[in-house]
Parts: C-alpha cells; structure tokens; sequence
C-alpha cells in the first residue's frame, strides 16, 4: 500500500504494544472500503472505525465535501474545512484536492491524517486522541487505513476517469461508427447504384441484343414464316425468355387465334389452339386480350394473378410466372400478337416493355412490308397471267382511249381484224368501223365515259381486207386509281361463223319441224340452257297439254311426272348431264285426265359441225299399252308360277317354251334345264317317233285329257293327268299342257280297289255262312219236328 | 459433504462451516451478490435442505433466474416446500410492525419444521433495505441480528443477510460488523473483528436481555 506522502504525527514514543483484534479490525475495514459506495459512506463508515480504536474519544473524516463525525466526543469542524470545501474537485464521482493540501485545523489533542496520494489529497482523517499512549501503537495503522482508503479513492477516480475516458471514446467510437456507418452506407449506395447502372447497363445490353438479332432477322431476306420462326427462337435463346410465340387474330366467327409459330413450348403446355381472342372477362388469354384491345398486355406474377383460367396453370406448369402479349398491328388494325413467357415474376418492366414494344412494332412492319411484297409479286404474276391469256385469247381483246385511240392490240384482234398491233396501236378505231355504224361507235363511247358498260352487242366490223365479220362486242371502263373513265377494253368475238350456222340451223330447223310435227311420238329439244326449244304437237297426245304451255314452263315437264318415278326422272336428268346418252327410261306421268301414261323417254346430247353443244334432242313415246300388256304377262306368269299344276308350253317340234316353278319342282329340274329339253326327256310315254301322231292328235281335238307318266332328273316315274291345250300364237302351234300329279289318287284307287276286293271276298264268305246258317237252322228244325214226334209218339 | 451436518458447503468457497452460521453480506455491486446468493441457495437446495429466500427489491422470478444460472431449476424435482421465496416484509413485519424476538422466534419454527420434515438443515437469505421504509421496529434491527445469534445451537439455521451499502449508511454498516460473527467479503467468507457476542452487544447498547 502506498504510505508515502503520510504526514505523521510528532516523535510518539510506543509504550504500549498493539492488540491484535483491533489490528485485525483495522484490517478488516480497510477490506470494506471497497463495499462502500461513495465518500459519504465511506467518511461515515471510518469515523465510526475511527472512533473505535482505543485512546480514540471521536473521530472525524473530512472527504471532500463530506463530513462525518462519530465518537462521544464533539470535533468541532476545523476552520479549513470550509476552504476544503470550495477546493474540492470532482471527477469520476469522487472529489478530491489539490496536492499541495494541508489540514490547518490542528489542535493539541488530535491527529490529523491526510488522506491522499501521490497524485492528489482526497481530505483527512481527524483522532481526538484522548489516551495518546494507547493510541500510540495503532497510529501507524490509521495511516495506512487512511492511504488505503486513499488508494482506494484513487482507485475509484481512476476508474471514474477510466469510465470518463471509456465513455468518452465510447461516445468517439460510436460518434466514428456513425460516420462509418454512414460512409459505408454512401459506399454501400454507391456500389448499388453502381450495381444498377451496371444492370441497367446489361439489361440495355441485352435489350440491345434482342432487338439487334431481331431487326436482323425482320431487315434479312426471310420469308414471312421464317422471319417468325427466327424471332420465336432468338426471344427464347438470347432474350432467355421461357416461351414466345406469335399467333394471327382470325376473323372468323368463332374469333380463334391461329398460332403459325413458337419457340420454347415443345411440349405443348399451353395448348395455343385453345385460344379465342372473344374472351372479354377477367379469365381472358393475356394474347386475346392484347388482340382485342391492341394494347399490350402485361402480367407481373402469373402465381398471383387473380383468374381461374385454364392457361394460368398451364402457364405455371411449365415454369412461366410472368407473361407479356404484344399486339401486331399495321395501319392501325390488329393483325396478330407475339406473346412471351419468362420463368420469373416481374421480368417485364418499363425498360424491358418499351424494348419489346419496340420489337414487336418492327416486326409488324416488317410482316407489312413481306405480305406488301408479296401482294405486289402476286399483282404481277396475276397482270402476267392476264396478259398472257389477252395475248393466247381467240377473242380480240383492244385498249382504247377516251379520243378512241388504240392502245392495245392482241393475237386475238390481229386474227379477227387481219391488222397487226404495230400497224394498230396509236391509230383510232374507226378504222374497223363500217360506215354505216360510226353513229353507233359515238353511241358507244358516250356510255363508256358515263362508265357504263356495253355488254353482248352484236354489230359489224370491216377486216383489213375489206371483208365484213359480224361481231359480239363486250366493252368495258378503264378507271384509273380515282375512279375516272381512261379509256376502254373492247373484246369482240367473231360471229360471222355462228351467224352463219345459226341461218342454216334455222332453215334446217323448218325442215325439221315440219317432218317432227307430224310425229305420233313426243319429240323435243333442250338448249343448253334447259329451256324448250322445240316440243312437237304431239305432247298434248301425251300429255294433255299444248306445246306451248311446255314452251312457257320449263318446269311443266318434271310436274306431271308421277311423284312415285320422280327419283328415276331426277336421276337420269344427273346421268344425262354428266355421260350425255343414255338407254331408255320408263317413268310415269299424270295426264290431265287425270289418267296415268308410261313414257318411254330417250335422249341424247347434240352437236353442231363445229362442235358446239346444242343441247339435248329427245323423244317420248307412250308405252302405256305395252306396260299394260307386259303387265298381264307378269300376271299371267306369276299366276301359272302360283298354281299347284305343273304347267309346260310345247311347241310343234316338241320342245318346251314355257314351265312353271310346280314343273320344276315335280321334275327336279332348274328352269334353265328344262327350257333346253323336248317332250321326250320327261315323258317316257312319248318318245320322239310318236309326238308327231300325237300333235295331230291334239291339233285336231284342240285339247285332250289323258293319263300318263312323267320321269323325274333322278329317273323315278310318277302318274299324271294331263290335260293338253292346244293354241295358235303369231302363226305358230303351241301345247299348254297342264299337269297334276295324280300319285296319290292312284294309291287311293289303289286301296280302294284293293278294300273292294276284300269287301267282294267277306261278302262272298258271308253268303256262304248264311247259307249254311240257314242249312243248320234248317237241319236243326228238321230234328226238332223229328224230336216232337217222337216224343209224340 | 452434505451428509456432515455439522458443517455445511455455502456454496460460493470451497470452505466448510458449522451449520447455523450468521454471515452477512455488505455489497455495491448487484453481480457480486447474485453470485454469492445464487450459488448459496443453490447449494442448500442440492444438499436437500429446506431452503427460503426474502425478498424485498428482487421478485420471485429473478431469484429462479439466478438459480437457473447455477444450474438449479427450481420446478424440477423438488417437494412443493424445499424452495421457497416469500416478501422480506410478510415475514420480517407480518403484522405491520418489526419484533426482533417474533421474527427470531419464526426462524427457529421455521429451521424445526424443516427438520420435523426430514430436511436435514435449513438456510435463508434476507434482503434487509426493508428496514430503511420506517416500519415501526424497524430501529430494533440489530437486536434481532444480536438475537439471531443465540439460537445458532439449538436451532443452527444458517443465514445470511443482505445489507445494500447503497441503501445503508456507513454508520449503520459499522453496527452491522458488531452483530455477524461472520462476513462475506469479494466473494469470501471472513472472520469479523468487530463482531459482538450477544452480551456483549447488549451490554454495549445497556439492553439487559434476556437470552431464554
């Protein structure tokens, strides 16, 4: 412990020895200075210590500002406690003066201790020594208590300074953290900023790239699908977007959106063919809804977006979380949409959007001018064909203009007119104008610049070589972009020919008509355009009507067909038009007698020498009494099929013309069999040496009815009654012979004959045995008589 | 250890001493003396004595806290009355007034219940800035400290009494010396010097006691 410094009390002589329980109290508070808080408790707590030590009456500790007195003694205050008082300095919580300090309160029986260290005194320790040599011993003690305590203050304000100090470069080193802090938060912006405009840079990089690869493809010499195939693929490989396609906004009814083409959706996730751009509620397809506004349309984070819709979990299936559709558009009108899906949320923002704005605008352009391109190409294939057809056309096909100046001339007008282009072209086109028709020509240049049109007039031209040729003339407008009259296309077909054949066909047609007037049959012809040209008068025979009526109604002639034949009218009509002749149809019709008639109607197209199609030539005939006949022939033949006789037609030589379905099931033999046979093969009865007697036989009774035998194929004979019938058809003898199986009325005969015989035989015995009852019985009543008699006797 | 009743492991030294020990603890410094109690508490509560805490600026909580620290969890395993901490004031003044014999008097029952219930040994601690609120009686509380000390062999309770040097003045610090026979100073239990046997610490005062 540090002693210098000590002031101690004059020369004491130490004639007592010390306790050491009051040393060991000593020690003992010395230890507590450190449990004391402040200067207060500690001058408290040591005047009490003070005060206890033997020879001690009181004690006072003046410590700083504090003052505490203990002991039965009163220490008056020292005059310099008051100075002492104003000189304190504080620091750490502890006060303390100056170095140089001395107590000036001293008085004969006190000890003044001064508690202090090197550095500074911190106040002093006052004794009121009553018994000076009992005290004696433990002075030396109350110095070291009041350098302890000293030591212990020092302490104290070294840690108060240490604490000040800490606090201080506490407060230094937050006041630095703070402007570290935020230093490093103007670093920290600095570098985020940094780091923004470098993104913003990438981002600008890569926007560039998009657009870059993309204008690359619209400016390269792709075809429209191409092109949008190579923008699909670069927004999907170098953009590194998820998906992309582009699909047309149809104009149909359904307004469905047909997607031509898509990169990144291999799969088929989104099933494009399901989308219509008519969605106008929340679960709309962002492309229809893009296509029906002509806006874009943006979606941030698909997982959040607020619709029940199909594609958003297709959408989320295949790993897209935002979306955005671009409207393709060209002059305002929306065409299409290129659509694109990103794996993350929030990828399209300001940037990202005006960038593929951008793109999807060049890329409208750059469709525009492709279909503008390909328009133009298909505009001159088209002028090419056309022209290429004026120039192989037959017709003459000429240009003029409003002063009637020619300024086209085709192959066609060369052949027609015999003047060739060069000798034409620039001249007017009065020049193959007859006289007689340039008022005509005037007429016709009037109605062109009043923009109507000349259709099929037929007038005359002059040829090169002075010839005249009838022409049918076709003449139209020639308006320029704004609609005004420039001129006119004549095309005029020579019809000289037509004329020509027309007049021969007409004088040939009075030939005709008078030869077809007198048919019983009801001829006709059709020009090609199914009108009548000529009904002869013999369809009022027919049909009840006059020519006229069918010559006014085209529609006359299908009315009266019998509605039950109407498919077979319709059907030959079809298998006319299509393969021309065709053989004979029968069909019905209601005459106005009400009565029905079969027709038998033939037909067949007809040509003029040149080839041309005149229509269709026919005739009618009524067939009417022959389906009746062939009716009754039917009759007559299911009849005879129907009986239960067998019924065979033979002719003179033997051979048979006719059996019926009893005959070939009694013979055994098909039809066809039969029909190839003579009497002979089926009745064994009449061999060929006899039929001849036998044909006379029959001719010359007309009919016989007799007995015999027919052969079946399998060789097997049965009895027949035949009945034979003899007739005479168109010059020739015929035997209808009708047959009936007679088998089993010959067994019934058979038995008959044969119980008739039994009958005769038990009558006979029955006789017999009558007669000898009757022999008994009367052999009987003899012996009876006899008997009586003798009993009589 | 525990099994020598005689002697009991305070917890915070390595050192023994007699059951029934009086010590008191004169701090500033609120860690030093949750060290101190912490481990004291926490010591008697693993030897299996009846152990309880009075509480006058600290809360029930923060005495389990102290008690967690030292590795003790008071809810785990323990009978219902082992540990238990109560308000310095209902125990020191239950009836609004401070009686040193009364209050010595609930010590002793409080040390024979233990024992009545097979606890081998009881201890407490008492936070005494109590005494500074001017309950009536409260100026007779080194009486009862001086008493305390009499019963240390009949009823050998160990205690220790807290005195805040922030809260008490150095003067009453100096009369806390003469009534502890022991003291806890940096964590380390010492013989006290100035300590005062009951007769002499009433002869001192001129307090005719009488010590049955």
């Amino acid at each position: 412990m540090p002693t210098q410094g000590n002031e101690h009390s004059e020369c004491v002589t130490h004639r007592a020895f010390a306790d050491a329980r009051v040393l060991g109290q000593i020690l003992a508070a010395q230890n507590l200075v450190f449990a004391l808080p402040d200067a207060a408790r500690v001058g408290q707590f040591y005047a009490e210590i003070l005060a206890s030590l033997p020879g001690i009456s009181a004690g006072r500790v003046c410590l700083g500002e504090n003052f505490a007195v203990a002991g039965t003694l009163q220490l008056p205050e020292c005059a310099q406690c008051a100075v002492l008082q104003k000189a304190v300095k504080k620091s750490g919580g502890v006060s303390f003066l100056s170095s140089r300090f001395a107590c000036a309160g001293r008085a004969p029986d006190t000890r003044v201790v001064t508690v202090r260290t090197k550095e500074r005194v911190y106040g002093v320790f006052v004794c009121a020594v009553q018994d000076p040599a009992a005290f004696a011993p433990y002075e030396p003690f109350v110095h070291n208590l009041a350098d302890y305590v000293a030591f212990a203050l020092e302490n104290r304000l070294q840690e108060g300074l240490l604490c000040e100090a800490r606090d201080e470069l506490e407060l230094r080193v937050q006041q630095r953290t703070e402007e570290l802090r935020i230093a490093n938060d103007n670093l920290n912006n600095d570098i985020a900023r940094r780091k923004r405009v470098e993104a913003e840079l990438a981002r600008a990089n890569h926007s560039l790239r998009i657009l870059s690869y993309c204008n690359q493809a619209i400016l390269h010499d792709y075809e429209e699908a191409t092109l949008l195939d190579e923008v699909c693929q670069g927004l999907v490989d170098i953009a590194g977007y998820r998906l992309a396609w582009i699909g047309w906004g149809e104009q149909d009814g359904a307004k469905t959106v047909r997607p031509v083409t898509h990169a990144g959706d291999e799969a088929g996730y989104l099933r494009l063919s399901d989308v219509t751009w008519s969605e106008t509620e929340a679960n709309a397809h962002p492309t229809a809804t893009a296509i029906r506004t002509g806006a874009v349309c943006c979606i941030g984070d698909i997982s959040r977006h607020a619709t029940t819709a199909t594609w958003r979990e297709q959408s989320l299936q295949c790993g897209c979380y935002s979306v955005v559709a671009l409207p393709l558009s060209f002059e305002g009108k929306v065409f299409g949409c290129l659509t694109a899906f990103a794996g993350e949320p929030n990828v399209f923002d300001e940037r990202e959007l005006a960038i593929l704005k951008e793109l999807a605008g060049d890329l409208s352009l750059g469709i525009a001018i492709r279909r503008s391109r390909e328009a133009q190409r298909q505009a001159e294939e088209r002028i090419q064909r056309l022209a290429a057809i004026v120039e192989s056309s037959d017709d003459a096909i000429i240009g003029k203009n409003l002063d009637e100046q020619i300024t086209s001339w085709n192959k066609g007008a060369e052949k027609t007119y015999g003047y060739t282009a060069a000798e034409m072209e620039g001249k007017p086109i009065s020049i193959i104008v007859p006289p007689e028709k340039q008022a005509e020509l005037a007429e016709i240049m009037a109605r062109l610049k009043r923009g109507e049109r000349v259709e099929a007039l037929e007038s005359e031209r002059i040829r090169k070589d002075g010839q005249k040729i009838d022409v049918s003339l076709t003449i139209s407008p020639i308006l320029d972009a704004s609609g005004q009259v420039v001129g006119a296309s004549t095309i005029a077909r020579n019809i000289t020919g037509r004329r020509r054949l027309e007049e021969a066909l007409r004088q040939s047609e009075a030939k005709y008509r008078i030869v077809a007037d007198q048919t019983y049959d009801f001829e006709f012809w059709l020009n090609p355009a199914g009108e009548w040209v000529y009904v002869s008068p013999s369809c009022e025979r027919l049909t009840g009507r006059t020519p006229d009526e069918f010559l006014k109604d085209p529609g006359l002639w299908r009315r009266i067909v019998h509605p039950d034949d109407l498919t077979i009218f319709d059907q030959h009509i079809e298998m006319t038009e299509r393969h021309g002749a065709t053989s004979e149809v029968e069909w019905r019709i209601i005459h106005t007698d009400g009565g029905i008639r079969w027709v038998g109607h033939v037909c067949r197209p007809i040509f003029s020498e040149q080839g041309e199609y005149l229509g269709i030539r026919g005739s009618n005939r009524d067939i009417t009494d022959r389906k009746a006949a062939e009716q009754s022939i039917a009759l007559l033949s299911f009849a005879l099929d129907n009986v239960h006789e067998a019924a065979i037609l033979i002719g003179e030589e033997g051979r048979l013309y006719y059996v019926n379905e009893e005959a070939c099931q009694s013979l055994g033999y098909t039809r066809e069999e039969l029909l190839g046979m003579v009497v002979a093969d089926v009745d064994p009865d009449f061999p060929l040496e006899r039929w001849p007697s036998h044909w006379q036989d029959l001719k010359s009774h007309g009919s016989i009815l007799f007995e015999g035998r027919l052969r079946k194929k399998n060789g097997a004979t049965f009895p027949v009654e035949i009945s034979a019938n003899y007739f005479v058809y168109d010059g020739r003898g015929y035997n209808l012979a009708l047959i009936r199986d007679i088998s089993e009325r010959k067994r019934t005969e058979e038995s008959l004959r044969h119980r008739t015989e039994e009958l005769e035989r038990f009558e006979r015995l029955v006789i017999g045995r009558e007669l000898r009852m009757r022999e008994l019985k009367g052999r009987i009543a003899a012996l009876e008589e006899a008997s009586e008699q003798r009993e009589g006797q | 250890m525990c099994l020598l009743r005689s002697q009991v492991d305070m917890g915070f030294t390595a050192e023994l001493f007699p059951e029934g020990t009086h010590m008191c603890l004169i701090y500033d410094d609120d860690r030093e003396r949750q060290e101190v109690i912490s481990q004291f508490l926490a010591s008697g509560i693993s030897c299996g004595e009846q152990v309880a805490y009075l509480a006058d600026t600290t809360t029930k909580e923060d005495v389990d806290d102290w008690l967690r620290g030292s590795g003790v969890n008071v809810v785990d395993g323990q009978r219902p009355d082992e540990f238990e901490v109560f308000r310095a004031v209902d125990v020191y003044c239950p009836s609004g007034r401070f009686d040193p014999r009364e209050m010595v008097g609930r010590l002793g029952s409080f040390y024979d219940r233990a024992i009545a219930a097979a606890y081998p040994g009881a201890r407490v601690s008492g936070e005494m800035s109590w005494a500074l609120r001017g309950i009536p009686g409260s100026d007779r509380l080194m009486e009862y400290e001086a008493l305390i000390n009499t019963i240390s062999r009949s009823q050998p309770i160990t205690p220790i009494c807290q005195y805040d040097s922030r809260r008490f003045d150095g003067a009453t610090i100096f009369k806390v010396l003469k009534v502890h026979p022991l003291m806890i100073v940096r964590g380390r239990i010492v013989q006290n010097p100035y300590y005062l046997t009951p007769e002499e610490f009433f002869a001192e005062q001129g307090m005719a006691v009488d010590f049955n």
